[in-house]
C-alpha cells in the first residue's frame, strides 16, 4: 500500500530542517526521515498537521497509489 | 486476479488444511516422546552409576568453582562487555560528530553502535546476576566448610563494579542519543525511566516498540513451551528438581496472562 509524497520538496521550500519540521508537528527527525523514504506511513493525525504547516491540503503532500493487490480486494 | 487462486486464511478450507497438518504434526511428536522417553529410560537404567557419580563429582567440586572460577568467570565477562561497550560508544561519538544535521547515514550507524551498547550492556547487568546467583550458591553452607570467603567476596565486589558499568554505559547512551533525539525523555536512573522514554516516542517509535514486542512475545512463547518440555522430560530420568519445570510455567503463565489482560485493557481504552 505505497504512500508516495513530496514532503522533502514542500520542506526544502521553507527551509527547515527535518528536525525543525519535527519539531513543529510533534515527531522525532526519525520519524519525519521515514516518511520522507516512504518506510512509514503517518497517521492521519500527523498528516494533517504536516499540511497544516506548509499551509496545503494533505493530498498535496501525500499521494496515495493503489496497487494490483488492493484493486483485486476491492473488486470482491 | 490472483486471490481467487489462494485459499484465504479464514476460509473453512483453510480452517481444515490446518487441523490436518496439526494432527499430524501431534501425532509424530508423540510418536517422537514416546520413542525418546521409553529410549531415555532405558539409557537412564544404563548409566545409572555413571550419572550418580558425575552428580557427585559435580557436587563435590562445586565450592571450588564457586571460590576459585567464578570470580574470575564474573570478571573477563564483565572486562569484555566494557571495553565492547566503550568502544562502541566511541565510535557512536565520531559518527555524531561527523553528522550534517540531515543526512541519514551517520545516525543509521550511530544508532546501531549505541544499539549494541545498550546491548551489551543489557546482557552485562543480567548475566552477572545469574552468574552470581551460581556463584553463592548455598553460600552458607560453604561458609560452615571451608574458611576460604575472600573469594565469594571478591565476587560480591565485581558482581557491583559490573551493575556500576553498566548503569553508566546505558546512561551515555541515553544521553548521545539525546543529540539527536532531543525530544527523548528519561534518566536511566529513574525507576520509571521505561515509562517516560515511552512517553517522549512518536507514532512511528511506539509502532516499532509494538511490532518488537509482539514478536518477543511470540518468540518467548516458543522459548517457554520448549523449556517446559525439555525440563519435564529431562527430571522424569535425572535428578534436577522440580523447582525448573515449576518455575518455567509460571513465568510462561505470568507472561501470557498479562499479554491478555493488557490487551483487554487497550481495547477498553477509548
Amino acid at each position: 500500500m505505497p504512500l508516495y509524497n513530496r514532503l522533502k520538496e514542500y520542506r526544502a521550500k521553507i527551509s527547515v530542517n527535518q528536525q525543525e519540521l519535527g519539531t513543529m508537528v510533534g515527531a522525532s527527525r526519525q520519524t519525519i526521515s521515514l516518511i520522507e523514504r516512504g518506510d512509514y506511513s503517518p497517521s492521519v493525525t500527523l498528516a494533517l498537521k504536516i499540511a497544516k504547516v506548509f499551509h496545503v491540503a494533505v493530498e498535496d503532500i501525500f499521494d496515495y497509489v493503489e496497487d494490483d493487490e488492493d484493486m483485486g480486494g476491492n473488486e470482491e | 486476479m490472483s486471490n481467487n487462486n489462494k485459499v484465504k486464511v479464514d476460509s473453512p478450507e483453510y480452517n481444515k488444511k490446518t487441523k490436518k497438518k496439526f494432527i499430524i504434526i501431534m501425532i509424530v511428536c508423540f510418536a517422537i516422546g514416546g520413542f525418546g522417553g521409553y529410549f531415555g529410560a532405558a539409557a537412564t537404567d544404563l548409566f545409572k552409576g555413571e550419572l550418580a557419580d558425575i552428580g557427585k563429582l559435580l557436587a563435590a567440586k562445586l565450592p571450588y568453582f564457586q571460590a576459585y572460577v567464578m570470580p574470575w568467570v564474573i570478571f573477563t565477562f564483565t572486562l569484555v562487555c566494557f571495553v565492547l561497550g566503550e568502544m562502541w560508544i566511541k565510535k557512536a561519538k565520531k559518527q555524531i560528530a561527523s553528522w550534517d544535521g540531515e543526512d541519514d547515514e551517520h545516525i543509521e550507524v550511530a544508532d546501531a553502535y549505541l544499539n549494541k551498547v545498550a546491548t551489551s550492556s543489557n546482557v552485562l547487568m543480567i548475566s552477572i546476576q545469574v552468574l552470581f546467583g551460581l556463584t553463592t550458591y548455598q553460600l552458607l553452607s560453604a561458609f560452615e566448610t571451608t574458611d576460604n570467603f575472600h573469594m565469594p567476596l571478591v565476587s560480591i565486589v565485581i558482581y557491583f563494579a559490573g551493575m556500576f558499568i553498566s548503569l553508566s554505559q546505558q546512561n551515555r547512551t541515553v544521553k548521545i542519543a539525546k543529540e539527536y533525539e532531543p525530544e527523548k525523555k528519561g534518566s536511566v536512573y529513574d525507576m520509571k525511566f521505561q515509562e517516560v522514554w515511552y512517553e517522549s516516542c512518536d507514532e512511528a517509535e511506539r509502532q516499532l516498540i509494538g511490532d518488537a514486542s509482539y514478536e518477543t512475545f511470540r518468540f518467548m512463547n516458543s522459548v517457554f513451551s520448549t523449556f517446559e518440555t525439555i525440563t519435564v522430560i529431562v527430571g522424569m530420568f535425572i535428578p534436577i528438581g522440580f523447582l525448573c519445570a515449576f518455575f518455567i510455567g509460571v513465568l510462561w503463565l505470568i507472561m501470557t496472562c498479562y499479554y491478555t489482560h493488557v490487551c483487554t485493557k487497550l481495547g477498553k481504552k477509548k
